[in-house]
This record gives C-alpha cells, sequence and structure tokens, in this order.
C-alpha cells in the first residue's frame, strides 16, 4: 500500500491541485455513497441506457476538469461538492437522453438549495430501486420480500420525510451533511430526521408481518 | 478495542451543532454506525441508555435496521441480458467487499458455477484492468482441495469477473455473526440461506457435520433439522471442547491451502473471516486468492470495504511489504475472531484502527475467554505476533501446531519474553532508547542510593556505640538497613 492510499482525507485534500491520483483516491473513497445517490436518482426511464456506474464515469470527468475550481479544504465539503457534481451531471444526462420530456415530467424539483439542483427522489425510481428492477435483466433476480414492503412504506410517505431517510441512511450523509444539503439548521435536521422516523414505523407497522419479525 | 469502546466511540466527520441535536438521534448514529460495521447492536441496551424515552427507542429502531437493511449496495452493473461471457445469470448469492457473486449457469458446458462481478473502473487509464487480469491468471492456475477454483477470468465491457466452482458454503463472517447473536432477536429479516447459516453455526458448536458431502443451501429439510431443542448459547463462555476443535479444523484446512498458494508464489493478500467458506459437510475453502493484488488498493478502498479488510491486516502491511507471513497473521486474527466471537481490533475509524494494529497486539485471548485451551491460544498468540520474524515462518509450520493441537500432541512454544523484548526494540529504536536509557539511570540510581545508604557504616563515625552527634542529612532512612 503505497504512503498516499494511507492518509487522511483532509491530508490528501492539500495535494489536490498537484496530484492527480488524489481526485482518483478521494472519490474512490466516497464512491458508495455517491453510487447510492446516482442509483435512487436516475429516471426509471433511461434504464437499460445508463446505470450509475455511467454516471459516476461522467461525474468523475467532470470533476477532474472542475477541479480548480474547489476552494474549501476540509473533506466535508469536499463530499458535499463532489456530490454536487454528482447531480449536476444526473440533471445533464437527463437532459440528454429525456429532453422534453424531463421537463414536461416536471422533474427538475429542487432539492439541493446549496448549489445545481438534483432530481428528486420519487416513489417510483425508489420503488425500483428497492425491487432492484434497474435493468431489464432483473427480473431474473429475486429480490428478498422485505424490499417490496419497505418500498411500499416509503412510498407512502411525504417527499421531505422520504428525502431525509434517504440521505441519512441509503447516502449515508450524517446529520451535518444533511443540514447544508436541505440548507436547514443542525437541529432542525435532526429533529426531521427523528420525526420521519416515527411515521415510517407507523406505515410499517401496518403491516402485520413486519410487525412480526422486528 | 474492548467492548466499551466499540459502544461510545462513533465520532461524525462534523460535530458542530450536536449539542441541538435529538438524543434519540444521536444514539441512533451510533447504532447505524456500528450495523455497518456488521456487529448487531441490542437495541434493549440503547433503550436503557435514554430512560426517558426508551419506548421511542425501541419503536424506532427496528425501522432504521429494516432501512439499512434495504440499502442498495454499489454493485457491478449487470449486463442487460443478465449474461457474462458464457454464462447466464440465475440469481444473486452473495455480495463482498469486491463483487457480487451470482449463481449462473455455464451454457458451454451445462453447469451450475458462481460468477464474482467486479466493479468497473474508472477514467480512461486500462492499466488497472490489465493487471487484474494478470494477477487473477496467476491465481487461476490454484488447485487445492481448500481453495475455490477459479475457471475462467474475463472481461467485459471494462468489467472484470470470473466464474469459480459454486460451492455450497457460506462465509466464516456470517457464521460467527449467527453464532454471537444466537438467542437474541436479531436485525435481520428471514432469508433464503438463514437455516443454513444456522446448521452451520450448530455445525461448527457441536462438531458434528452432516455427512452427506455437497448438502448445499438447497437442502432445506436436512439443515432445518438440528435447530430443534438446541440451547443457545449468548456468550463465548457457553462454547466448548468441540467449538475450539471445529475453529482448530478450519484454521487447519485454510493453512494447508495458503502453504500450497505460498509455495506456487501467490500470496492471499485478503485472508479474513469473510473469504474462508464452509459447508455442511465440514467442507472449508479459501476464496478470492491473490484478487486483493489483482484489483489493487485503489479499487480496494473504492469497494467501500477498506475497513472490513484493514481490521486483518498485517502490521507490515502497512510499511508495504507483505510476505506469507502477512497471510498468517491474518488467518491468526481470523480465528482469534472465531475464538472470542468479536474482531482482534475494532475501530470504524480508519486512521485509528491503523495505530491500533501498528502499536499493539489484541488482549490475551484467555481473558475474554478463559475457556479457549491454553495450546491453541498459543498458536493464535504467535501467528499474530506484530513481528514477523515471531510468528511462525510459513503457514506450513502454523498447520503443524494446529494439527499437533487437534491430536493432543504439544505445540511449539510461545516466543519467550526476551524475543519479544528484542524485536520491540527492532521496532520501535525510540522506544529502545528509552528502554536503555531508563535501565541505566537506575543501575546508576542505584549505585548513589548504595552509597548513601552505606555512608554511615563508613569511618569517621566509629563502628560501635551511640554516635557523639547527629551529622545533618547524613542519616539513613529509618526503614533501610545497611544490607540494602
Amino acid at each position: 500500500m503505497s504512503s498516499l492510499e494511507d492518509r487522511t482525507d483532509d491530508e490528501l485534500l492539500i495535494h489536490l491541485r498537484d496530484e492527480p491520483r488524489v481526485l482518483a483516491i478521494l472519490f474512490a473513497r466516497h464512491r458508495p455513497r455517491l453510487w447510492r445517490m446516482a442509483q435512487l436518482r436516475l429516471d426509471r426511464r433511461l434504464l437499460g441506457r445508463l446505470d450509475p456506474d455511467d454516471v459516476l464515469q461522467e461525474a468523475y470527468l467532470d470533476a477532474s476538469r472542475r477541479i480548480q475550481h474547489f476552494q474549501r479544504e476540509d473533506s466535508s465539503s469536499f463530499f458535499l461538492w463532489l456530490r454536487l457534481i454528482v447531480g449536476q451531471t444526473l440533471v445533464d444526462l437527463h437532459r440528454r437522453h429525456l429532453g422534453a420530456l424531463a421537463r414536461d415530467a416536471g422533474r427538475e424539483v429542487s432539492i439541493d438549495h446549496a448549489g445545481p439542483h438534483a432530481p428528486e427522489v420519487d416513489s417510483a425510481s425508489m420503488a425500483l430501486e428497492l425491487m432492484g428492477q434497474l435493468t431489464p435483466a432483473s427480473h431474473v433476480f429475486q429480490r428478498r420480500e422485505m424490499s417490496q414492503r419497505m418500498q411500499e412504506a416509503l412510498e407512502g410517505l411525504s417527499a421531505t420525510d422520504r428525502e431525509v431517510l434517504v440521505l441519512r441512511h441509503f447516502e449515508e450523509l450524517t446529520n451535518s451533511e444533511v443540514s447544508q444539503v436541505l440548507n436547514i439548521q443542525a437541529k432542525a435536521a435532526s429533529i426531521r430526521y427523528v420525526r420521519a422516523l416515527a411515521r415510517l414505523k407507523a406505515v410499517l407497522e401496518r403491516d402485520p408481518e413486519f410487525h412480526e419479525e422486528s | 478495542m474492548n467492548q466499551d469502546d466499540s459502544r461510545t466511540r462513533y465520532t461524525p466527520s462534523f460535530t458542530e451543532g450536536d449539542d441541538d441535536r435529538d438524543v434519540v438521534d444521536l444514539l441512533a448514529d451510533e447504532f447505524v454506525a456500528r450495523l455497518r460495521r456488521g456487529e448487531s447492536p441490542s437495541i434493549d441496551e440503547y433503550a436503557d441508555r435514554c430512560p426517558d424515552r426508551a419506548d421511542e427507542v425501541r419503536a424506532i429502531f427496528p425501522t432504521i435496521a429494516a432501512m439499512e437493511k434495504n440499502k442498495p449496495h454499489p454493485t457491478a452493473a449487470l449486463p442487460s441480458d443478465g449474461v457474462v461471457g458464457d454464462c447466464r445469470l440465475v440469481r444473486e448469492i452473495g455480495r463482498g467487499g469486491m463483487g457480487v457473486v451470482y449463481e449462473a449457469e455455464q451454457e458451454s458446458l451445462g453447469r451450475r458455477v458462481a460468477v464474482k462481478l467486479l466493479p468497473r473502473t474508472h477514467g480512461t487509464d486500462d492499466r488497472p484492468l490489465r493487471r487484474f487480469l494478470r494477477e487473477a491468471r496467476t491465481a487461476a492456475r490454484l488447485h487445492h482441495p481448500h481453495i475455490v477454483p477459479i475457471h475462467t477470468i474475463g472481461e467485459q465491457g471494462g468489467q472484470p469477473y470470473f466464474v469459480m466452482t459454486l460451492v455450497p458454503g457460506v462465509g466464516l463472517d456470517r457464521v460467527l455473526q449467527r453464532i454471537r447473536r444466537s438467542g437474541a432477536r436479531g436485525t435481520d429479516g428471514p432469508s433464503f440461506a438463514d437455516d443454513y447459516v444456522d446448521t452451520l453455526a450448530y455445525s461448527l458448536r457441536s462438531g458434528h457435520f452432516s455427512s452427506a458431502s455437497g448438502s448445499g443451501p438447497s437442502n432445506r429439510a436436512e439443515a432445518r433439522s438440528p435447530r430443534t431443542g438446541l440451547s443457545r448459547p449468548n456468550d463465548t463462555n457457553q462454547l466448548g471442547p468441540s467449538y475450539w476443535r471445529a475453529i482448530a479444523r478450519v484454521g487447519l484446512a485454510a493453512a494447508e491451502a495458503l502453504q500450497y498458494a505460498h509455495e506456487q508464489g501467490v500470496l492471499h493478500r485478503d485472508i479474513k473471516p469473510g473469504n474462508v467458506l464452509l459447508d455442511a459437510s465440514g467442507g472449508v475453502w479459501v476464496a478470492d486468492f491473490g484478487l486483493a493484488k489483482a484489483l489493487g488498493d485503489e479499487d480496494l478502498s473504492r469497494t467501500g470495504d477498506l475497513v472490513g479488510t484493514l481490521r486483518y491486516m498485517a502490521p507490515e502491511r502497512f510499511r508495504g511489504s507483505a510476505d506469507a507471513r502477512s497471510d498468517v497473521y491474518s488467518l491468526g486474527l481470523t480465528l482469534y475472531e472465531a475464538l472470542t466471537l468479536r474482531p482482534a481490533f475494532d475501530s470504524a475509524d480508519r486512521v485509528k484502527l491503523l495505530k491500533r494494529i501498528a502499536d499493539s497486539r489484541p488482549p490475551a485471548l484467555r481473558t475474554l475467554n478463559p475457556n479457549v485451551p491454553r495450546d491453541l491460544e498459543t498458536i493464535v498468540l504467535r501467528s499474530t505476533e506484530p513481528d514477523p520474524a515471531l510468528r511462525y515462518p510459513t503457514a506450513g509450520d502454523f498447520a503443524n501446531d494446529l494439527r499437533a493441537f487437534l491430536e493432543g500432541r504439544p505445540v511449539g512454544p510461545r516466543p519467550s519474553s526476551a524475543r519479544r523484548l528484542l524485536s520491540l526494540a527492532r521496532r520501535h529504536p525510540l522506544v529502545s532508547v528509552l528502554a536503555v536509557s531508563t535501565f541505566i539511570l537506575t543501575i546508576i540510581a542505584g549505585y548513589f542510593i548504595r552509597l548513601y545508604v552505606n555512608a554511615p557504616i563508613r569511618p569517621p563515625f566509629p563502628p560501635e556505640g551511640p554516635h557523639p552527634f547527629e551529622p545533618m542529612g547524613d542519616r539513613p532512612p529509618p526503614k533501610r538497613g545497611p544490607r540494602d
């Protein structure tokens, strides 16, 4: 393992502009979270044409082009910066592939007040995600029944509740990062999260099967 | 490293504003961090820590666990037609740090195989892919009864994959998790392979494996029967001699596989419980030989399982060197975890974890569980020495001692304290300089104390009889006699 890989994110960021491998390493470290973001927010009409890896590939190239513009030097803001680039890439890809459709469908609702707009997580794409039906071939892959129930429960929530749960659990954002993305106070983000959990639990509880198992 | 640590240690990347946060949220954060490390934290524990809102914790935390369980995992993209090479994917059978494993039908030969799909590489550089193909080919030449055989290696649209024999095995990590949590109601929902994992957990504890070889997850009727009437242990104290022997047998098989691979010039580089597969007939299979090198460190971190892998890495790996003894070390830590039911080094934080592995040895096995046989403890201790020079020089030596333990013969000696001290001095020059200076200072100090203590019996004072006067400040301390 070379010395570069052992460094912390903050140590690496110092060399972001002069060492090309730094971006690759940092991108690699954040990849699981960025991947989930791309997968959850990719329009289902693009399935078969694009997958989250394509989105990340484009976002990576875009990040390397824009690297000189990254100003702040702490790792959390760097992750949020990468996240914005992935969001921007998603918007661009949706425009390119869906054209007028995307605008008609009114998908460009901002959830990302801090910068370029990322498509909102909608129940349909979330549902598909949880069903693992992102590719036409996936009908051969069995998903656990639990996912279906979870997907239905999430669909039963308001967009606000769903968003905060997805950010915290699927995209693995910290409360502080959620507050920055949603542009609200840390305290408000925390309260919103706990309330959303309580409402999700209430929806899940109506399902007797879930109740028995948990 | 100790249990308290894993409960209280959680540092989110941001701490400002935490004071304002809902206390249930803060507990949830820690709970989630532990779930993500593969632990099975008890919800009651969190309810107890927050008595005012215990009901809320009990109500909400199962939902949190369910959310985490349903989280999408970054996987290799599936080919749109579900075909990789000449294999048609049938169903997902496992997810590791480095890829997703599918059961597949190899159409040309009409047989069932396992296909592992690895994440696609980023950027325009094709060197990682070429490295993968080169390294994986070396690993594919290994043929050993305890190594999962690789049939084909390939690349489809920039995405590496390989085709292996479909082994009816489950990772030791999952079996250990099951043993650890047995009794408690898990956060896991029902799943297809649960009964099979139960069977393996039972088999390890009782030492009884089904004689029918090749009984896989599909053989459910047989798999389920041992569960009934089984007392489920909640802690390691309820594990007995048959369990120690079963773990020693697993270690022996894996060590033999390592020795064979090392003779062929292949290091595994990523031995951990998840890469040691068990089947219901007592078979042991080591998976993913050389894959860590084939993928490279960068790709390893990309899959998000770097910490899971770091935890079992030998300290010298962080200084850039690796040899057969590094694999011995990782297998030693794997056995350690199997015997104590907890990772030897435990930290969710990369940097802290690295420091721990480099600076310390895990707590002595028998302090965690006094029932572990002393000889087995000696073997694990020797294989996990921080200094490679003190470890078994080869996996074969490791295997020999495990065999000796199983046959009731004496095992090799523990490294002496003197050798350990020398090794410490070699690894930490500063520490040794300090130790030597302290030693010298102690001798000098001793010499002066002696002078001081002996002073009264020397002239000018008469040897016997009362002193004519008390010399100021030259009197021996009251409790010290001249014999000092």
